[in-house]
């Protein structure tokens, strides 16, 4: 239980220095450079993304203008942060833009229940019935939370972000970005209370998620 | 011995990796015993678990990176200088319209006596055509480079070359 995993670390992501050294590149015009580093991000950014706006279509437009804004400032772009972080902040800044014009269109901000993914038929059968239930009932409770706090849990969880650069990425002080983070916690596990019966699903499901 | 309310209130701090070490003891020591805590921070962390592992997303299409890149292009282009603009926009086409005044002169050099040989320029073929060579045909020579002049050029002297 108290083997927590927090390294989220891919051996895809680039190193530092190499982002760097692509970045000067893509800044002096080199469309390769500016191409590695769209395909080195592009899946990252478009999990995040979807799983804000649960939209397929719309999510690849914001990671597109995500993209193009990014390379569009490459000059102002400072080394003390990540290019992804800087991405994030973008693309997330396009998703609550997204989000109120739909809001504007709809008159409603229920996204949990606008889009539902049905995963590949074949990976749904690798993983026991209790566990795929167990999986859906958290990505629904997740679904549930306000736009931020959802984002904070991808950030943390998914990209391995600390509060700080949590911060950084939704423009809000640290103290906001704990808050969005820790209440994100309590809605879940209110919402997963009831859910489970007894200690052996909790590991069932933590085996299956691993 | 920590209480239960104690442990939940840590459960952030613990969560976050920001618990120092006696305190995530003192955690540790008081969940192994309490089935409620243990089956609360197991939610938590199974929460964690699935947002983390569990990549059921769609994936991008497959053309993402080249529509991203043939955009990035644009963009360049549209930030481009505007003499630099210019030159797309403008110097293209004239330098096409020059290929096709200049295709069209070699296919009539038939016309005179001499034909044209290996590494004789254009110049040459006009010289050839015209009793008395004006001296700007040396700009006729010249060039791609300046296509709008090298256009008049080449309509001037075509006139020339096909006059009685």
């Amino acid at each position: 239980m108290f083997a927590r995993r927090r390294d989220t670390t891919e051996p895809s992501r680039l190193t530092r220095r190499a982002e760097k050294r692509l970045i000067d590149q893509a800044r002096g015009g080199c469309e390769d450079s500016a191409r590695r580093l769209v395909e080195s991000h592009q899946d990252r950014l478009f999990a995040f993304v979807w799983r804000v706006v649960r939209h397929h279509h719309e999510a690849e437009e914001i990671c597109q203008e995500a993209f193009l804004r990014a390379f569009g400032s490459l000059d102002s772009f400072s080394a003390e942060f990540r290019f992804s972080t800087w991405l994030f902040t973008i693309a997330y800044r396009l998703c609550l833009n997204q989000l109120r014009r739909r809001k504007s269109l709809t008159g409603e901000m229920d996204f949990g229940v606008l889009v539902s993914s049905e995963p590949d038929a074949s990976e749904r059968l690798a993983e026991s019935e209790e566990a795929r239930r167990l999986k859906d009932e958290i990505w629904g409770a997740v679904d549930r939370l306000s736009v931020p706090q959802r984002a904070a849990v991808l950030l943390f969880y998914r990209e391995g972000l600390s509060c700080e650069a949590i911060a950084a990425t939704l423009g809000v002080p640290v103290a906001t970005a704990k808050s969005h983070l820790h209440r994100a916690r309590a809605r879940l596990r209110d919402s997963l209370a009831g859910m489970v019966e007894d200690h052996s699903q909790i590991q069932s499901l933590r085996e299956a998620a691993s | 011995m920590i209480t239960c309310s104690d442990t939940r209130r840590l459960f952030d701090r613990y969560l976050d990796d920001q618990l120092s070490p006696s305190l995530q003891a003192e955690l540790h020591a008081h969940v192994v015993h309490c089935s409620d805590c243990q089956n609360e921070l197991a939610i938590l962390e199974a929460c964690g678990d699935v947002v983390r592992l569990d990549r059921r997303e769609p994936v991008l299409s497959v053309s993402f990176t080249d529509r991203v890149m043939a955009a990035r292009r644009a963009q360049v282009v549209a930030k481009a200088p505007r003499s630099r603009r210019l030159v797309y926009a403008v110097g293209m086409p004239m330098a096409a319209a020059a290929s096709v005044v200049l295709a069209f002169l070699l296919s009539i050099q038939g016309v005179t006596d001499q034909p044209l040989q290996s590494g004789d320029t254009l110049v040459a073929v006009v010289d050839t055509a015209a009793t008395a060579p004006p001296p700007e045909t040396a700009v006729a020579a010249i060039t791609v480079a300046a296509p709008v002049q090298f256009q008049q050029e080449l309509t001037k002297l075509t006139a020339k070359k096909l006059a009685p």
